[in-house]
């Protein structure tokens, strides 16, 4: 198959796990054979020319918290409105690349910050078929600029967008539709993965007595909960426990949560590791240099890809109850699940410290379980079964490429027009 | 079968200008005479947006809808509504009368992202700067013009009808460059006789283009 992959960010510029995902992805339908071209955007970092990565999409201020935070608040409802609307720049380059490459579908990923709905209604006038891996509530987020949803854009994205939605969980979905966005078409959940070999089983779990080992990685703020976590050591220490640490990995990407550990008397037993990679962070997982991953993450949280990845080398997970990788996995069998609160997450520690939660049974049913069922390998199938079942889709009623172009540099002009004479209005008022 | 619905827009921002129902009166007889040549099997719904929404039959087949206006336009043709992707879903054709409104480039961008028949007058005269720049009547399924001289303007270009009838743009008057809320002061003359429109005529060959416009959809999706 020729598949055009679109993706706002592509690693080496990344930011999170759907980017990484989007990559493991390409590369594993590379390694099946399929004709795979990336059109991404002007990377904020160096990389590496690459021959099947395009990187001519631009890409919107909003991700750049630096510049968004000092800029007037109109210069925000542009950025807004041409990340999430519509930017017929974006829509021009992927009219030449549906040109070009000629792809049989097209693979959807992450389209914040490049205009989403315009290359999505660039598509939809073209009835050009598509998947669309859905890591996050994006088409909540599209039609929503400013975070504020527009009913009226709502309404039309469910009335006529139709096509081949995989989301990572339920609770995406839910989030997109409870919004007031319905998905119409396939909606085919799937879990995110783990790459590489599977390891010899573990030997070695914790048992009491000996020093908990707990680990956290990815951003450090408190939508991931590392203020729950700090609190929770407190807690701990605060009943009598001091065999125990807390390492977290990651960019803090909150400077208020720097501080929480000296304020809450635990900076002896929490430690910010810093940015790792992918990489070292699973050799310390295969190294078995943990005994416990905790997520006390927000509830919105499609998935959670660093839990996964820990789980597998028997590192069990404690997380957020109702966090969307929580679908995946029973509480008591495969993992801990707790309330998003210090004290729960304190008490799940402490049953583990008291010898009360065994996570020897835990770390083995989830480790088999992850390399039986969410290894890339064991799920690439799926995601090919899902690009061919969306490319046999008829296209009848195609509009030319040049109608398609057309209609974007209007779209773009009137949302240009629309957001000038609000602001003008709220000014006034 | 079902009762072909029709939604025409453009005209009756510039009526909200001046304080009369010129275009209003234009569009009702044309809709008229074209719910008359489908034999009442229609229903055309003359749209526009403004402060008093509301609803209303004008004529067996013809009704009359305001939207409610969304903020406060700075001039009558600036005028637009959340409502208009709702208002136009149920229609078969979309009859843009004019190219200068907001409301006629909103009701084309979506028109034809709900794959709606656009139809779209052609006076042959300035229009705004969109429309020209972008060429947006190229986006029309229909062009439809009344005279000779902009039909050959438009040799060449796919469904051209050219429907003779003295209506001309200047007539419903043609907006000042923006922002003022006033026409050209030579459009749109005062205390002149009304141009002689044989409606009947124009009906019947409007329903005609309206067919067959539907049937090139129909025959795509057969």
């Amino acid at each position: 198959m020729r598949i055009l992959v679109l993706s706002n960010l592509y690693p080496p510029d990344y930011i999170g796990g759907y980017e990484l995902c989007c990559r493991q992805v390409v590369d594993g339908l590379l390694g099946r054979d399929h004709d795979v071209r990336v059109l991404t955007t002007t990377p904020r970092v160096p990389c590496p020319a690459e021959e099947h990565i395009d990187r001519s999409f631009k890409l919107t201020n909003c991700y750049d918290a630096y510049c968004i935070l000092r800029s007037q608040r109109m210069t925000r409802r542009m950025w807004e409105a041409s990340g999430n609307l519509v930017d017929a720049h974006n829509v021009q380059i992927l009219l030449t690349a549906l040109e070009e490459f000629r792809p049989d579908v097209v693979y959807l990923w992450n389209i914040a910050g490049i205009g989403g709905l315009g290359l999505l209604g660039c598509l939809h006038q073209l009835r050009f078929p598509w998947v669309w891996y859905l890591g996050d509530c994006v088409p909540r987020m599209l039609c929503s600029p400013g975070k504020r949803l527009l009913p009226v854009i709502a309404e039309e994205f469910s009335r006529q967008i139709r096509g081949y939605y995989m989301p990572v969980s339920q609770r995406v979905v839910q989030e997109i539709e409870a919004a007031g966005v319905r998905l119409k078409g396939v909606i085919d959940t799937m879990p995110n993965w783990i790459l590489g070999e599977q390891p010899a089983p573990r030997r070695h779990y914790y048992s009491k007595g000996r020093p908990l080992r707990i680990v956290s990685a990815g951003q450090m703020g408190r939508h991931k909960g590392i203020d729950l976590l700090v609190e929770a050591a407190r807690l701990l220490k605060d009943r009598g426990y001091d065999n125990f640490s807390i390492d977290l990995y990651g960019k803090v990407t909150d400077p208020t949560v720097f501080p929480l550990p000296a304020e809450h008397g635990v900076a002896d037993r929490v430690f910010f590791r810093g940015a790792c990679s992918q990489q070292e962070l699973v050799g310390r997982y295969a190294d078995h240099e943990f005994d416990v991953f905790a997520f006390p993450t927000w509830e919105r949280e499609p998935f959670g890809c660093a839990p996964l990845e820990a789980a597998a080398y028997g590192c069990v997970m404690v997380m957020t109850q109702s966090c969307g990788i929580g679908e995946w996995f029973v509480h008591g069998v495969h993992c801990l699940k707790a309330e998003r609160s210090a004290e729960a997450f304190a008490a799940a520690f402490q049953g583990i410290l008291d010898g009360r939660t065994d996570l020897e049974p835990l770390g083995r049913r989830a480790s088999a379980a992850i390399w039986r069922d969410f290894h890339l390998d064991a799920l690439l199938p799926r995601i090919e079964q899902a690009l061919e079942s969306a490319a046999d889709q008829p296209r009848t009623g195609a509009s030319t490429p040049e109608d398609t172009y057309r209609l974007a540099l209007l779209a773009e002009r009137l949302t240009t027009v629309l957001v000038q004479g609000e602001n003008a209005a709220t000014t006034a008022a | 079968m079902s009762s072909t619905i029709i939604a025409y827009l453009g005209l009756l921002d510039g009526d909200e200008a001046c304080g009369d129902a010129r275009g209003e009166e234009h569009l009702t007889r044309l809709a008229e005479s074209v719910a008359a040549a489908y034999s009442e099997e229609c229903r055309i719904e003359l749209i526009s947006c403004g402060k008093s929404p509301r609803i209303e039959l004008l004529r067996p087949g013809v009704w009359r809808r305001v939207l409610p206006l969304a903020g406060n336009p700075r001039t009558p043709w600036d005028a637009c509504s959340w409502e208009l992707p709702a208002a136009l879903i149920d229609a078969d054709i979309v009859h843009l009368h004019d190219a200068y409104s907001r409301t006629s480039e909103l009701a084309l961008l979506i028109a034809k992202q709900q794959r709606k028949v656009v139809c779209l007058t052609d006076y042959g005269v300035a229009a705004n700067w969109l429309t020209i720049e972008l060429e947006l009547a190229k986006l029309a399924d229909v062009v439809v013009c009344h005279s000779m001289e902009v039909a050959r303007k438009l040799a060449g270009w796919k469904n051209v009808e050219f429907l003779p009838a003295d209506i001309e743009l200047a007539w419903f008057g043609i907006p000042a460059e923006w922002p003022s809320p006033h026409f050209v002061s030579s459009t749109r003359p005062q205390g002149v006789a009304v141009p002689h429109v044989y409606y009947p005529s124009l009906g019947r060959e409007l329903q005609a283009i309206y067919a067959q416009a539907l049937a090139g959809p129909q025959e795509v999706a057969a």
